[in-house]
């Protein structure tokens, strides 16, 4: 089974399901490439923006991308950053 | 099959009692949205999946939540430490001390007991994982509440790790489903036959 | 509170714990070579950062409980959600 990492609608520039060759920046996208209708789809992470061990169990995640605290708006001073 | 490793994946060390605070945190343990929700999800889900790697996920994810019902439940033992008669009985935390004492019991913090009716296992790739993509945004919900409702930093410390671990498993379960799509034939037509069930395709 | 961690356990929690975010990152990206490198130096650090800790502290898991113990260690040590093990 073809298992390449970087395929696909809103992935990083590479192949599309279907195989054809997909530039981002065409667009429309050639129709049997785009995404289709009643089907949701993932941006695919690739390997950056580590923490070092010690920030990446603190953070709860070895990737700053995907570091998202909760932070709140009512101005109860709850929320926390960085 | 499973093994145990005597160690928490991220320490809880709480000093203060507090049983109206274990009350409600306790529902990330038996509630619906809870971890024990999530491990029995996963780990039964992927038995019928069609692509390795999904399986792979779901065992990893699964697994990874058992030890988070193993911290929920370290966090409610800490929180119902030492109690006295009068904080247990002005808490709110009677209703629950009266069946169980300080014992540690799978429920709701509306004292549901845990069921496998608040999850589902469809023998649908796609289906199971959009459940799972739902069941992470839940419980990410439910964590996000929890900070709402409790000052100790010693408790927010812990909820953080494991409400940053649902947001990760999301994208995880994303990329699973990438997965089942571009294992898919028919890219315009996703629902044309059940790819855990149906015989359509090759392995 | 993450400078407070002066546990010996916490050693390896943080390497195993990026052994599994690495883990489930390879589990979608299972031919991506930067990752699987990283798990092979993580790995090392971790099995060190285990030796240590079970030589000093007890084990960690039950195969750990072997030749050098007296007694049934596995059982004995401070078990994870009492306050003393973290």
């Amino acid at each position: 089974m073809d298992r390449r990492i970087n395929r696909g609608y809103m992935r990083p520039a590479g192949l599309c399901g279907c195989g054809m060759p997909m530039n981002p920046a065409q667009k429309p996208y050639p129709e049997q490439c785009g995404p289709s209708l009643a089907m949701v789809y993932p941006v695919m992470q690739t390997w950056r923006n580590l923490y070092d061990p010690c920030k990446a169990i603190a953070r709860g995640t070895l990737f700053a991308e995907l570091d998202m605290p909760w932070v709140g708006c009512n101005g109860s001073g709850r929320g926390y950053a960085g | 099959m499973w093994m145990y490793e005597k160690k928490l994946q991220y320490p809880v060390k709480i000093k203060n009692s507090d049983p109206s605070a274990a009350k409600i945190i306790i529902t990330q343990l038996g509630g619906p949205d809870g971890e024990m929700g999530a491990a029995t999800r996963y780990l039964n889900q992927r038995y019928t999946m069609p692509d390795r790697r999904i399986i792979g996920m779901l065992t990893d994810i699964g697994t990874e939540e058992l030890g988070h019902e193993e911290m929920i439940a370290s966090i409610v033992y800490q929180l119902t430490r030492n109690l006295s008669e009068a904080q247990i009985k002005n808490s709110g935390f009677d209703t629950y001390f009266v069946d169980h004492t300080t014992g540690i019991y799978p429920q709701a913090a509306s004292g549901v007991p845990f069921s496998a009716a608040a999850l589902e296992v469809k023998g649908d790739v796609f289906a199971d994982i959009n459940e799972d993509l739902a069941a992470e945004q839940k419980a990410r919900v439910t964590y996000d509440n929890i900070l709402r409702l409790t000052d100790d930093p010693d408790v927010r410390d812990a909820i953080k790790f494991l409400r940053e671990r649902e947001i990760v498993h999301y994208q995880r379960f994303a990329e699973a489903l990438g997965m089942a799509q571009d294992d898919f034939p028919d890219k315009k037509n996703f629902y044309a036959f059940n790819p855990s069930f149906d015989k359509c395709m090759k392995k | 509170m993450i400078n407070e961690r002066m546990n010996p356990i916490f050693e390896v929690q943080k390497y195993e714990f990026v052994l599994l975010e690495t883990n489930l990152y390879l589990d979608s990206h299972p031919d991506d070579q930067e990752a699987l490198e990283y798990f092979r130096r993580m790995l090392a650090l971790y099995k060190d950062a285990k030796e240590k800790y079970e030589a000093k502290c007890g084990p960690i898991t039950p195969d750990s409980t072997g030749i050098g113990y007296e007694r049934w260690e596995w059982v004995m040590t401070p078990w994870p959600w009492e306050l003393e093990a973290n």
